[in-house]
């Protein structure tokens, strides 16, 4: 398949080339990592007619622009976060046909993480599996780094039936919009997160147990893909801590020394010391992640079963979103 | 030993082991993840061994699709069976050692005066102690490529750093509690820095090729600086 230089970053704010991430090699000490938000991830590869696994750019702050060099299908996803074409605001969560020489730009006031999918997906070289950048590492994306103005992205030149059926769509005469809304999209709104009990759980004492439940927790500044470090009443144990190291994952939600929350996230590394107090529900990951620096969230206890319920409904939901997108395009 | 198994997510699964860990113990702990590894079931992605403990990951939806049960409870109950299972192919190590040279002078060895002082010991003694023995990994952790090795001799043993250092150089030798590790890349450390390596530990142009896997032993050859410089393999030392 072709692949040409096709975008220029104008302003790269601080972004990089996420997909679903690398599993599989944690026992070489390399972290999944991949999209923040996988939720996002998939739904806006799905509107750009692309697999689930395609490589997205991910803009974690700052204001973004690019120029395409040539013409692209290409979704925006994210939370509160605003995109224009050529200078005129267009819709998250639908396609657009981005053409030569036209700028897109995203500006995000308040955070969160955006994901701009491309037909065909972003093509620089896969490192383990995922063209993921791991900065931390120094390798995956281009070059290893973060995106930096004036980068050039290879992307692929194809058209697939579905990206020409949408692109036609786009085109038509009697232009009919089409994207997701509502309950096809995650339920960014929602300040309560589920978790599930963790094995150091019964290591708080009950009063901290019903704190856990009962009160809010702020994520502050000190958050970035690696992690969120909450603030709140302290949690007190009621058995002495000691130095553990066990594998953890992203969600993972660890005990720090001095009885504040630290939620590992998808850049987390693939083993840690501290308690295990719990794990956030998959399913709610990109609610979480979405939050902005300052907000509060509550934690809401649930079981393994329901956890996986969720996730296992999740899995469903996108299936037939693929299927009533598809149809809805014949 | 007696040991415990837990879900830590929908998609992974820990097993922990109870008391010290020995490195004979920790051996059968290799066997029994490169066992996992081996006979591992449909919906399976990944593996991690830890010093008490083994994590299985896996796919829920693969699981639950090929086995049609709750993945959760398909995974502890293979992880049970697995774990009853005779153990007749306990890891065997190699009778090799990785020799790792180690620059011990200034200025790759910045803690070595303050372990002096802590330990009690002078800083020939404490590099004596150091590469005068074998280590074993543990695991791989912290960042990638990261070897968690023991047992340093009692007399090493220094407590963490109360305050980390922000930056290390890749390649730095560091020494707590009962451990000795290297840092493969520019990261923070808690670890005393004793040294540096030459070698390249981590390379992020061949990220899947780690210098060590879990049930290596090493020694640490000391080096002179101009040996050092000879060998070094890192960029912009």
């Amino acid at each position: 398949m072709p692949i040409l230089i096709s975008m220029k970053i104008l302003n790269a704010g601080i972004s990089g080339i996420q997909d679903p991430g690398r599993p599989g090699f944690r026992s070489f000490g390399i972290t999944p990592g991949g999209a923040m938000d996988q939720q996002a991830l998939r739904l806006t590869n799905l509107l750009a007619a692309n697999e689930p696994s395609a490589a997205t750019i991910e803009i974690a702050a700052g204001n973004w622009a690019a120029i395409a060099l040539s013409d692209h299908l290409i979704a925006v996803g994210g939370h509160n976060h605003q995109v224009e074409i050529a200078g005129k605001p267009v819709a998250k969560w639908h396609p657009h046909l981005l053409q030569a020489g036209e700028t897109i730009s995203i500006a995000a006031p308040s955070g969160g993480y955006a994901y701009i999918a491309i037909h065909g997906g972003i093509r620089c070289q896969p490192v383990l599996g995922s063209r993921s950048t791991f900065a931390a590492g120094g390798f995956g994306g281009i070059q290893g780094r973060l995106l930096k103005n004036g980068d050039l992205l290879p992307l692929a030149v194809l058209s697939t039936l579905t990206a020409e059926k949408i692109i036609r769509r786009i085109k038509g005469p009697a232009h009919r919009p089409f994207g997701l809304a509502g309950s096809q999209l995650p339920a960014y709104d929602n300040t309560t997160i589920r978790i599930m009990k963790g094995l150091a759980f019964d290591h708080l004492t009950e009063a901290a147990q019903a704190q856990l439940g009962d009160n809010l927790f702020e994520i502050t500044a000190m958050t970035n893909r690696m992690g969120a470090r909450l603030k709140g009443v302290p949690l007190a144990t009621r058995i002495p801590q000691r130095s553990f190291s066990t594998a953890v994952q992203a969600g993972t939600i660890q005990l720090s020394p001095d009885g504040q929350l630290l939620v590992l996230l998808a850049d987390a590394q693939v083993t840690g010391g501290y308690p295990i107090i719990a794990q956030v529900a998959e399913a709610d990951m990109s609610i979480l992640v979405q939050k902005p620096r300052g907000s509060s969230i509550r934690f809401q206890l649930i079981t393994h079963t329901i956890a996986t319920g969720l996730l296992l409904d999740a899995s469903r939901q996108i299936q037939q979103l693929q299927k009533d997108l598809d149809l809805h395009l014949t | 030993m007696d040991y415990t198994i837990h879900l830590l997510s929908e998609s992974a699964c820990t097993v922990v082991w109870e008391g010290d860990m020995t490195i004979g113990q920790h051996r059968r702990l290799v066997g029994m993840a490169n066992r996992i590894r081996q006979e591992k079931f449909s919906g399976f992605t990944d593996c991690v061994l830890a010093i008490q403990s083994i994590t299985i990951y896996f796919d829920p939806w693969e699981v639950y699709r090929n086995s049609g049960r709750p993945p959760g409870d398909f995974v502890l109950q293979w992880l049970r069976i697995m774990l009853q299972e005779p153990q007749n192919n306990d890891f065997r190590p190699s009778a090799k050692e990785k020799l790792i040279p180690v620059c011990y002078e200034a200025p790759y060895s910045p803690d070595l005066h303050a372990v002096a002082v802590t330990t009690g010991l002078t800083e020939e003694a404490i590099i004596e102690q150091h590469a005068g023995n074998s280590y074993y990994v543990f695991m791989i952790g912290f960042t990638p490529g990261f070897p968690y090795m023991g047992f340093l001799p009692d007399g090493l043993r220094v407590p963490r750093k109360a305050q980390p250092e922000l930056k290390v150089s890749p390649g730095a030798v560091g020494i707590a509690e009962t451990q000795t590790g290297i840092y493969p890349m520019a990261t923070p450390a808690g670890w005393h820095i004793i040294g540096r390596t030459p070698l390249k530990i981590f390379d992020p142009a061949a990220p899947g090729k780690g210098m060590f896997v879990p049930g290596d032993m090493v020694r640490f050859t000391p080096v002179n600086a101009a040996t050092f410089a000879y060998l070094d393999q890192h960029e912009n030392t």
